[in-house]
């Protein structure tokens, strides 16, 4: 674990360049206290079938091996945390997910929770060769959570590694994948979405280490930020020596719906091979005055034509999602948190 | 094809760096080390007012109980702080009158580095060529300023900066250290305590400077750090073009140039500085070279006020520079071209940063960077948006060239936006000199050296032109010149 919950002294803070623009020390000042977890669960934001369903509450991962065995190649991860009034109730733990060559996985993982809390959890998760992971996230988090969920994932040649993550933010709430890249025909794409409002806090970081020959890497992620919200972006891509023939390419954009907003984005290359193609690009502004000129000359009101140019945003990143039923259920979902976010 | 000739045949004739004699000057210098007496020394050899060497100290102080940054990508042997002279200084018993009364052997150093001190000698054999001013520092002192009494006709200052805490201490002191702080950065706070020359520009209201500007930086004496500050401030409407240009000799001691410049821009004036940076890089195993170490940011202080920094950093062993833009003026303009080439062990990290604080202020960022041998290059860069910036646009490039297995490049920037009002876009990309290229220009017949040189000119080109045009051929030279050996 990079630092523990229950130990203020190892808390990241902006001094420590990874954290730079999100402060956990300075956010959560008291030491969560260390509780049993309530088991107590409501009912899911989406409905979903045929994904057969694990809970993970709080932080604990215990029967995930087994749950990943019953699966049939479909599991659903809801994590479940809940605060208390007295307290901040602090979870935090690991869990590990091996695929085996040539095996399959599509994992749909929720976060969800009440009330005060701060969880910070792990999953590791290994890729042998020629698997693939397809991993869709929502984190549907209240505004109240303190939330840190990290990642790291390793891959093997001609493996697949697809995740995708879909956040409302928190008052604190950081996901973060590092992930180990074989090349030799692995694939890795990692996109997001995120929908942040009121006092949200959202970091997304991803790491890439592309550490043998011919690996490919796309990242598309795509935001829409309002009223005194923060989202952070920090994606880094390293190419390692004699990781030739990479080709990778990562895009961040930002919409900004009103003054008070904020937007922290720091793409980073690192490379140390020459035969490479590896881009990024990164833009921040508002919605296009032609495109609403467009549309309100067409006939809509404002708030139409708004809501459907947001929409035309930020849909895309979610059509790329694989599964049919899960792309339907996320769509669904994320029409279903834009519907109040539209009116500015 | 004529240039790239031309180009080749530069490569040929230099096969090494170029500026790295030594000149035999009789000099003087101060006691090694540093403490608050040789802070006190250097105010007392330029007969600074009492304000100026209290200022100094406060400097000094605060430089004490600061650490040297380590966040940058350079791994480089820490400076000794103790092991250094301050100052350092051609020897004279006398101010010199004229050329005639200056030590010949440094006017032969200057002609042996092309640079033109007597004024009729300005681009010799060019007639109607424009004629550029120049303030040459040598060391720790400025030895002449060319033009002086010319530009004086349109009311133009241009002098080194000991001359002007003498003659105009009223405008210093208003200026001085309102743009980079003296508690800035740890270098920054050591050249305000230490720094001995530089040059200082003031252009009066409604001037546009008749001539190009430019300072040129020599260190010559060993175990000599050099700390110049340069002050130039445009007064509202006013324009001026500024070059610098540095060398150093070959030795296998690393020596440390730390500089601070300051820019003022007023309003609806425009600042337009261009570097050509050729310090000694060190020798291909990565002994020697220059730590460069400066401190460079423009302030736009009013409405519509403009400022483009271009910058060819060819040499240095380590460089950590990044010259920024205050946008505080309403409409104001941040420009900022680089070319970083990085060949053999040297390591740069540099880049800019473009605060935007006023309304509809823009600002763009053209940044080409090429590694070749076993360098390291580094772009990083901020750009960022208060919330009052409504309006405000940013467009950002920064492109990597990579020649060889064993080098490296980084591009980290940094983007923060606090406003919806705000537009910025930023691209990068890292890509190898593309074989296709190179196939097709030495299929029809130009040598691998040659064809290397083309593309990467090509590369460059976006920068290249808005170099003023003497400069700008010889800095395509210089970038041949620093890629020499770095294929096949």
């Amino acid at each position: 674990m990079a630092f523990d919950l229950f130990d203020p002294i190892t808390w990241p803070t902006r001094r420590d360049e990874e954290w730079k623009y999100s402060d956990l020390a300075r956010h959560l000042r008291i030491t969560p206290r260390e509780l049993e977890v309530s088991t107590d669960i409501a009912a899911p934001a989406l409905t979903l079938e045929g994904f057969h369903v694990h809970n993970v509450f709080g932080a604990d991962y215990s029967g995930l091996e087994a749950a990943v065995a019953a699966s049939n190649g479909k599991l659903w991860l809801r994590h479940w945390a809940r605060g208390r009034l007295d307290c901040v109730a602090g979870f935090q733990n690991k869990g590990r997910i091996d695929l085996k060559a040539g095996e399959h996985l599509t994992l749909f993982e929720t976060y969800e929770g009440k009330g005060n809390y701060a969880v910070h959890s792990e999953l590791e998760l290994t890729l042998a060769e020629g698997a693939r992971l397809e991993r869709v996230v929502v984190m549907d988090e209240p505004e109240t959570a303190t939330s840190v969920r990290q990642s790291t994932i390793d891959t093997a040649p001609n493996a697949q590694y697809v995740q995708t993550v879909v956040s409302t933010g928190a008052a604190f709430q950081r996901f973060e994948s590092h992930v180990a890249h074989a090349g030799h025909g692995a694939e890795v794409r990692m996109d997001g979405a995120y929908l942040l409002k009121n006092k949200t806090h959202f970091d997304y970081t991803t790491r890439l280490d592309h550490q043998h020959i011919n690996g490919v890497t796309t990242q598309t992620i795509k935001g829409l930020v309002k009223d005194q919200a923060q989202v952070v972006f920090q994606g880094r891509i390293l190419v390692q020596k004699g990781a030739d023939g990479t080709d990778a390419r990562m895009r961040h954009q930002a919409l900004i719906l009103n003054d008070g907003a904020r937007v922290r984005a720091k793409p980073e290359l690192e490379i140390y091979a020459d035969d490479v193609q590896c881009a990024h690009g990164n833009t921040i502004g508002n919605l296009d005055e032609n495109a609403l000129f467009f549309c309100m000359s067409r006939g809509m009101d404002e708030a139409t034509a708004r809501g459907l140019l947001m929409q035309a945003f930020i849909v895309p990143v979610i059509e790329a999602i694989d599964d049919d039923h899960l792309r339907a259920a996320v769509l669904e979902f994320v029409e279903a948190k834009a519907g109040g976010f539209y009116g500015v | 094809m004529a240039a790239v000739k031309e180009t080749i045949d530069t490569v040929q004739k230099l096969e090494t760096y170029e500026h790295g004699f030594v000149s035999d000057i009789e000099m003087e210098f101060a006691p090694k080390g540093l403490n608050a007496d040789i802070v006190r020394f250097i105010s007392e050899k330029k007969n600074e007012p009492e304000w100026m060497l209290q200022w100094r100290l406060d400097a000094f102080e605060r430089w004490q109980s600061m650490d040297e940054p380590d966040w940058a990508k350079l791994n480089y042997k820490r400076v000794d702080y103790q092991d250094l002279y301050y100052y350092a200084a051609p020897k004279q018993k006398v101010a010199p009158k004229s050329l005639d009364e200056i030590d010949p052997e440094l006017l032969r150093t200057y002609e042996k580095l092309g640079i033109p001190l007597k004024e009729q000698m300005v681009l010799a054999g060019v007639e109607g060529a424009p004629k550029y001013a120049v303030d040459a520092v040598f060391d720790s002192v400025s030895v002449v300023t060319t033009f002086k009494d010319e530009l004086k006709k349109s009311g133009v200052i241009f002098c080194s900066i000991s001359e002007a805490l003498r003659e105009y201490p009223e405008l210093v002191r208003k200026y001085l250290g309102t743009v980079v702080p003296q508690s800035d950065n740890y270098f920054a706070a050591l050249n305000s305590a230490v720094f001995s020359d530089g040059s200082f520009v003031y252009i009066p209201p409604g001037v546009r400077c008749p001539m190009e500007l430019s300072t040129y930086f020599r260190i010559n004496a060993s175990e000599t750090g050099q700390f110049e500050r340069t002050l130039i401030i445009a007064d509202k409407g006013a324009y001026v073009s500024y070059l610098e240009g540095c060398t150093a000799p070959m030795r296998d001691e690393n020596q440390l140039h730390a500089a601070v410049v300051e820019l003022v821009v007023l309003e609806d004036a425009e600042i337009k500085y261009s570097t050509v940076q050729n310090w000694y890089p060190g020798d291909a195993e990565g002994k020697g070279g220059i730590y460069n170490f400066v401190t460079k940011r423009a302030d736009c202080r009013e409405p519509r006020a403009k400022v483009s920094w271009t910058q060819v950093e060819t040499g240095s062993a380590i460089t950590w520079k990044y010259p920024s833009c205050i946008l505080r003026g309403d409409d104001s303009v941040g420009e900022f071209y680089s070319i970083a080439v990085t060949n053999g062990h040297q390591q740069a990290d540099t880049g800019t940063k473009m605060i935007h604080l006023g309304k509809n202020t823009r600002s763009r960022i053209i940044s080409k960077g090429i590694s070749a041998g076993k360098s390291s290059n580094t772009y990083r860069g901020l750009v960022s948006a208060h919330a009052r910036a409504a309006g405000a646009r940013n467009f950002t490039q920064c492109d990597s060239l990579l020649i060889g297995k064993t080098c490296a490049a980084h591009t980290v920037p940094y983007v923060e936006a606090d406003t919806a009002k705000a537009q910025f876009e930023h691209e990068a990309t890292t890509t190898r000199l593309s074989e296709d290229q190179l196939f097709y220009a030495m299929q029809r017949g130009l040598s691998q050296e040659e064809a290397v040189a083309l593309l990467v000119n090509g590369f460059v080109r976006d920068v290249l032109q808005e170099l003023p045009m003497e400069f700008a051929v010889e800095a395509q030279k210089l970038v041949a010149i620093s890629l020499e050996g770095s294929v096949g």
